[in-house]
C-alpha cells in the first residue's frame, strides 16, 4: 500500500505576529511598570497598559524576559504592598510608563525599588518623560535613561546595549542615557513604526491592581468581554489641550487586514464579545472604519466594537454612521469637550456647539451610544461659558448622563501643550511646575466659588452617590438578569431603579439650581452654605432611601461571589 | 413632578428634571428622549400592561417634542385616565 505523504498545513498567517512568550534563557530580565493613577476611582473603566504591552513584546523578541506590573489602582503603595505585587523581584531593568498626573508617584516607587535593587537600571518612557526629558534627567539622578516617543525599538536597542555589557555604547536614536555624570542624547529620529509588522502586544500582566473593565452593552444591557486593541498612533487634530499630539502628532493607522489578523489570533486563544480601540482617534478614515466593521461582522456578527472620535470627523463621515450602527458599533467615545463656542475656539476643536449638537443627533439617529468627553471648567471660564455648557447638556438630552464626570471636569494644563503656554503667557506670576498638573485657580471669582462648592459636593456627596449607584446597578442587574427566575420582589426592583435614576440626577440638580435659581450666583459664598441653598439636605434623603432599598434588595437576592460587576446606567 | 408613579399593574414612571423614565416590571428603565423610536422597545416589551402600551404608542408623535414640554400633559393625562397611580411608599 503506497504511503501517502501528508503536506503539513501552513501556519495560519495570523500567528506570524503572535505575542511572543518569555524566552527560556533571557539575556536580561525586565519589569515594565504602569504607575498608580491618582484619577483612578470606583468609576474608572480600567484598561490594560497596551503601550507597555508593545514594548514588552518587542523586548521578548530580542531575547529578554519582560513582565508587566500594572499598579494603576495602587496609589500610595508602601514597601510591603509593593513586595506583595512581586516587585522589586530579581529584575535587571525596571521601566516605567510615565504620565504627568502620576509622575511624583512614579518617582517615589522607583526610589523604593532602587533602594533594594541598586545594581539594576531604571528607565522611563511615555508621555511625561518624553515631553520633559531634559528636566527629568536633571531633577532625578536616580533615572538612568529615557526612551522618547514610541518606544518599541528604542527600548529594545537600549536593552541590547545594556546586555552587551557596560555603558560605553554609542548614542542611540530616541534615547537619553546618563554617562559619567553627563546626559547623552541620541540624535536623529527613527523611522516611524510600521504598525502592521509589530508583534501583538503582551496583554497578560504579572500583577494587576484592578480588574480590567468589561464593555457595557447599552443596547442589550449586558456585560461583554473586551479585547483591547490599538489601531492607530497619533491624531490629525490639533486640540490645544491634548498631550497626545505633542508626543505623536502624525496619525498613522494599521490596515484592516492587520487588525483582523490580531482579532482572529486573539479569538482563537480566548473568545471575546467586544473590541475596544484604545487609540487617540479611531474614527478618522471613513473607508477603513466601514471596511473594518464589515470584516468584523463577517468574522462574527455578535462581536461589537468601540472607538474614539471627534465631532468634525463624525459629521464628515455621517453617511456611514447608519451602516456602522447597523453592523456592530457598540459606542463611540466622542470628544465633544464643550457646549460653548468660546471654549471650543480656545481648544482649537474645529467644531462649534451647533455642530456638536448635530453630531449627537446623528449618533442618536444611527443608534450608536456615546461616551462623552467634556471639559466643563477652564481657568479662564466665565459664568456665561458654564451656563452655555449646561444649556447644551439640557438641550441635547444629556441630563442624567452617567457617570456625571462631565459636570466636574476641569481643564488640565499638561506640559508641552499650547493651551498651557497660552495660560503661562497670560498669567506670568503663576507657578507651573513641570512634573505635575498645576492647580491654577479660576480668573472669574464666581466660577471659582462654584468650583469650590463642587469640590466639596464631590467629597461629601458625589463619592457616596457613586458607590450607591454602583451597588444599586449591581443588585438590580442581578435581579433583571435574563433567565434568572429570581425570588426578588418585582415592585422592589422597580423602586430601586427609580431611586437609581434619582441618584443619577442629583449632581445635575446642583447645576440646575445654581444656574436657574432665584438668586444670581455671586463670588465668595461659603461652599456649605451654597450647597445647602441648592438642596444638599434633599440629596442626603435620596441617599438614605437608596441605602434602605439596597438593604432590602440584598436581603432578597442570593449572595454569591459570581455576581456581575456594576453596570452603569 | 419629581416623583415615581405606578402604572397598573406593573409600570413605574419616574420623572426627573423634565426627563421621563419608564420602568416596566422585570425590565431596565427606558428613557423617553425626543427620539420616538426609543418608545418601541417599551411598547414591545409591555404587552402585559396593555392599557399603558396603547396610550404610549398613541403618544409617539408627541414625544418628538421637547421632552420637558411633554412631561406634564403626558403624566396628567395618564393620571386622569387612571392609568397612573401615585407611588405611595
Amino acid at each position: 500500500m503506497p504511503s501517502i505523504e501528508l503536506t503539513p498545513a501552513p501556519e495560519p498567517v495570523f500567528r506570524r505576529y503572535a505575542t511572543p512568550e518569555n524566552p527560556p534563557q533571557p539575556r536580561l530580565r525586565v519589569a515594565l511598570i504602569n504607575p498608580p493613577d491618582p484619577a483612578t476611582d470606583i468609576d474608572t473603566r480600567v484598561k490594560p497598559p497596551l503601550g507597555l504591552g508593545y514594548v514588552a513584546a518587542m523586548a521578548r523578541i530580542r531575547g529578554y524576559h519582560a513582565d508587566i506590573f500594572d499598579l494603576v489602582g495602587d496609589l500610595g503603595i508602601h514597601r510591603s504592598g509593593l513586595a506583595a505585587t512581586g516587585l522589586p523581584g530579581d529584575y535587571d531593568v525596571y521601566g516605567f510608563g510615565t504620565y504627568t498626573e502620576s509622575f511624583e508617584e512614579t518617582v517615589r516607587i522607583l526610589r523604593m525599588i532602587r533602594a533594594e535593587r541598586p545594581e539594576s537600571r531604571f528607565l522611563l518612557g511615555g508621555y511625561h518623560a518624553t515631553i520633559a526629558s531634559q528636566q527629568v534627567m536633571a531633577d532625578h539622578p536616580e533615572v538612568d535613561a529615557i526612551v522618547l516617543n514610541e518606544g518599541e525599538y528604542a527600548c529594545a536597542d537600549l536593552l541590547d546595549a545594556w546586555a552587551s555589557g557596560g555603558s560605553d555604547f554609542g548614542p542611540l536614536p530616541g534615547v537619553l542615557v546618563r554617562r559619567s555624570g553627563q546626559v547623552v542624547i541620541g540624535q536623529g529620529g527613527r523611522e516611524q513604526l510600521d504598525q502592521d509588522r509589530l508583534p501583538y502586544p503582551v496583554l497578560d500582566v504579572r500583577y494587576g491592581s484592578m480588574p480590567y473593565a468589561d464593555h457595557v452593552d447599552m443596547r442589550r444591557r449586558r456585560l461583554r468581554r473586551v479585547l483591547p486593541v490599538v489601531s492607530s498612533r497619533g491624531c490629525p487634530k490639533r486640540c490645544t489641550f491634548c498631550a497626545i499630539i505633542v508626543m505623536s502628532p502624525k496619525w498613522r493607522a494599521r490596515s484592516v487586514e492587520s487588525l483582523m489578523r490580531e482579532i482572529r489570533y486573539r479569538y482563537a486563544i480566548e473568545p471575546f464579545d467586544h473590541v475596544a480601540f484604545l487609540d487617540a482617534n479611531f474614527f478618522v478614515d471613513t473607508r477603513r472604519t466601514v471596511a473594518f466593521s464589515e470584516a468584523l461582522f463577517e468574522f462574527n456578527p455578535d462581536i461589537t466594537w468601540s472607538g474614539t472620535a471627534t465631532a468634525d470627523h463624525i459629521d464628515r463621515h455621517r453617511s456611514v454612521l447608519g451602516r456602522i450602527g447597523e453592523l456592530n458599533c457598540g459606542y463611540l467615545e466622542v470628544g465633544i469637550e464643550s457646549g460653548n463656542d468660546r471654549s471650543l475656539g480656545r481648544f482649537n476643536k474645529w467644531t462649534t456647539a451647533e455642530l456638536n449638537a448635530r453630531v449627537l443627533q446623528l449618533l442618536s439617529a444611527a443608534r450608536i451610544p456615546i461616551g462623552l468627553d467634556f471639559i466643563m471648567f477652564e481657568p479662564v471660564s466665565t459664568m456665561q461659558d458654564i451656563e452655555e455648557n449646561f444649556r447644551f447638556i439640557c438641550d441635547n438630552e444629556l441630563v442624567g448622563y452617567w457617570p456625571p464626570s462631565l459636570l466636574f471636569s476641569s481643564l488640565k494644563l499638561y506640559p508641552g501643550t499650547p493651551i498651557r503656554a497660552t495660560y503661562a503667557e497670560a498669567h506670568p506670576g503663576v507657578d507651573l511646575p513641570m512634573h505635575r498638573i498645576p492647580r491654577v485657580g479660576y480668573d472669574d471669582s464666581v466660577v471659582a466659588t462654584f468650583v469650590r462648592a463642587l469640590d466639596v459636593y464631590w467629597t461629601r456627596m458625589q463619592a457616596t452617590t457613586n458607590r450607591l449607584v454602583q451597588d444599586l446597578q449591581r443588585l438590580t442587574s442581578d435581579a433583571l438578569a435574563p433567565g434568572d427566575d429570581t425570588v426578588c420582589d418585582r415592585r422592589l426592583v422597580q423602586q430601586a431603579l427609580a431611586v437609581l435614576i434619582r441618584l443619577q440626577h442629583l449632581p445635575y440638580r446642583i447645576f440646575e439650581q445654581y444656574l436657574g435659581g432665584g438668586r444670581p450666583p455671586f463670588a465668595g459664598e461659603e461652599p456649605l452654605a451654597l450647597l445647602s441653598r441648592l438642596g444638599f439636605d434633599g440629596h442626603l434623603e435620596v441617599q438614605e432611601r437608596a441605602r434602605q432599598l439596597l438593604a432590602e434588595l440584598a436581603g432578597q437576592l442570593p449572595t454569591d461571589n459570581d455576581r456581575l460587576p456594576a453596570v452603569p446606567g | 413632578m419629581n416623583q415615581a408613579y405606578t402604572v397598573h399593574p406593573e409600570l413605574v414612571v419616574e420623572t426627573q428634571q423634565g426627563v421621563v423614565y419608564l420602568i416596566p416590571a422585570g425590565l431596565s428603565p427606558i428613557r423617553l428622549n425626543r427620539s420616538a423610536s426609543l418608545l418601541w422597545p417599551f411598547v414591545e416589551s409591555t404587552r402585559s400592561a396593555a392599557d399603558a402600551a396603547g396610550l404610549l404608542a398613541r403618544k409617539e408623535e408627541a414625544t418628538v417634542e421637547r421632552a420637558g414640554a411633554l412631561v406634564t400633559p403626558f403624566i396628567t393625562e395618564l393620571l386622569e385616565r387612571g392609568v397612573l397611580v401615585a407611588d405611595r411608599r
